[in-house]
């Protein structure tokens, strides 16, 4: 990565997003007036929730890309989106039972949205144990349960506006005030900043990865012809 | 040559298996857990708990995703650092048997 000037800028950008953020959410933003405090857990929890969206829908592109051309392209968009909607999907299911303790009274509640994202959460893991432990058939295995996963994230999204729900409606974002939306939205462009160089970083790791592969085949056949008798 | 290898892929498999055995035990039982630890009582609004102390929740919460994404930034790196040694110690190997062979 030495050298790369747009993944420099994309690490400077997002730092930049981190250290701004949070002042704008605890110090800028004011306290919402029902729920008190504890509403300050939404200024990073809905932008774990779009970056684990986010990554479940790449997950899915790279699923049905792998599915219908084979590509290696495919097959590591497949794997490193899921890995990404598990770490955020990971932070979701943390910060949301959290907030939903003070808020709720009670961690989970069978709702229809928390339901719905644990079980896109649960298909992202399941992708990842189908790819590790199902053989030479892990990749294919992996791309169709990610297609089905990313089918069902446009359903958590607008589960809450369908059926009746405790969760909050996706229209409290645009009726945020000024303060609030301006911390809000620099929260979602840091999350996405974040998501985007991460991503990077583990496609960069799986192509070195791919690489060693072949290298490490090319130099066993090479072992191999040295010990060959000629 | 072949301890190399074995070594590379058992690293590998090893560190896969931990961070999905983690993912998957954490995914499974955090919501189980917290489910169960309210005995899966339906929502009620007359028993939300203001009285908590929400800077608590809010400094778990956020430490929480600081830990994660740090650890799992810190996890990369660590990864990438050691492909790259092995990729080199590969090619290096690799170039030694190709002039060997050229002799």
């Amino acid at each position: 990565m030495k050298g790369n000037t747009p993944f420099r800028l994309l690490a400077l950008l997002c730092t930049v997003g981190f250290a701004i953020a949070p002042l704008l959410v605890f110090i800028v933003a004011p306290i919402e007036p029902m729920q008190g405090f504890i509403q300050k857990i939404f200024y990073f929890h809905v932008p774990c929730a779009w970056s684990m969206f986010l990554g479940g829908i790449l997950s899915g592109i790279g699923g049905g890309l792998y599915l219908f051309t084979r590509g290696k392209r495919g097959e590591a968009l497949t794997l490193v989106g899921a890995e990404l909607a598990v770490l955020f999907g990971l932070l979701v299911m943390t910060t949301g039972p959290l907030w939903a303790r003070v808020a709720w009274g009670h961690y989970w509640v069978w709702d229809v949205r928390l339901t719905t994202s644990a079980l896109v959460f649960l298909t992202f893991i399941a992708v990842l144990v189908g790819r590790r432990f199902s053989g030479v058939a892990g990749p294919k295995v992996a791309a169709g349960l990610a297609l089905f996963g990313a089918i069902n994230v446009p359903f958590v999204y607008i589960s809450v506006r369908i059926w009746s729900a405790i969760h909050p409606k996706t229209s409290v974002v645009p009726t945020l005030t000024g303060k609030m939306r301006l911390a809000f939205f620099v929260s979602l462009a840091t999350f996405t900043l974040l998501f985007a160089l991460i991503m990077w970083i583990r496609l960069r790791i799986h192509h070195s990865e791919q690489r060693l592969d072949t290298v490490m085949l090319n130099l066993q056949e090479a072992e191999a012809n040295m010990e060959a008798p000629r | 040559m072949t301890d190399l290898i074995s070594r590379r892929l058992l690293s590998r498999r090893l560190l896969s298996r931990r961070l999905l055995s983690l993912s998957a035990l954490l995914g499974v039982l955090a919501p189980t857990a917290l489910a169960l630890a309210d005995d899966y009582v339906d929502y009620n609004p007359a028993q939300a708990s203001p009285s908590l102390s929400a800077p608590l929740f809010v400094i778990i919460a956020y430490s929480t995703i600081w830990i994660a994404v740090v650890g799992f930034t810190l996890m990369l790196w660590g990864r990438q650092r050691r492909i790259n040694e092995e990729l080199d110690d590969a090619q290096r190997r690799l170039a030694e048997l190709e002039h060997e062979s050229a002799k």
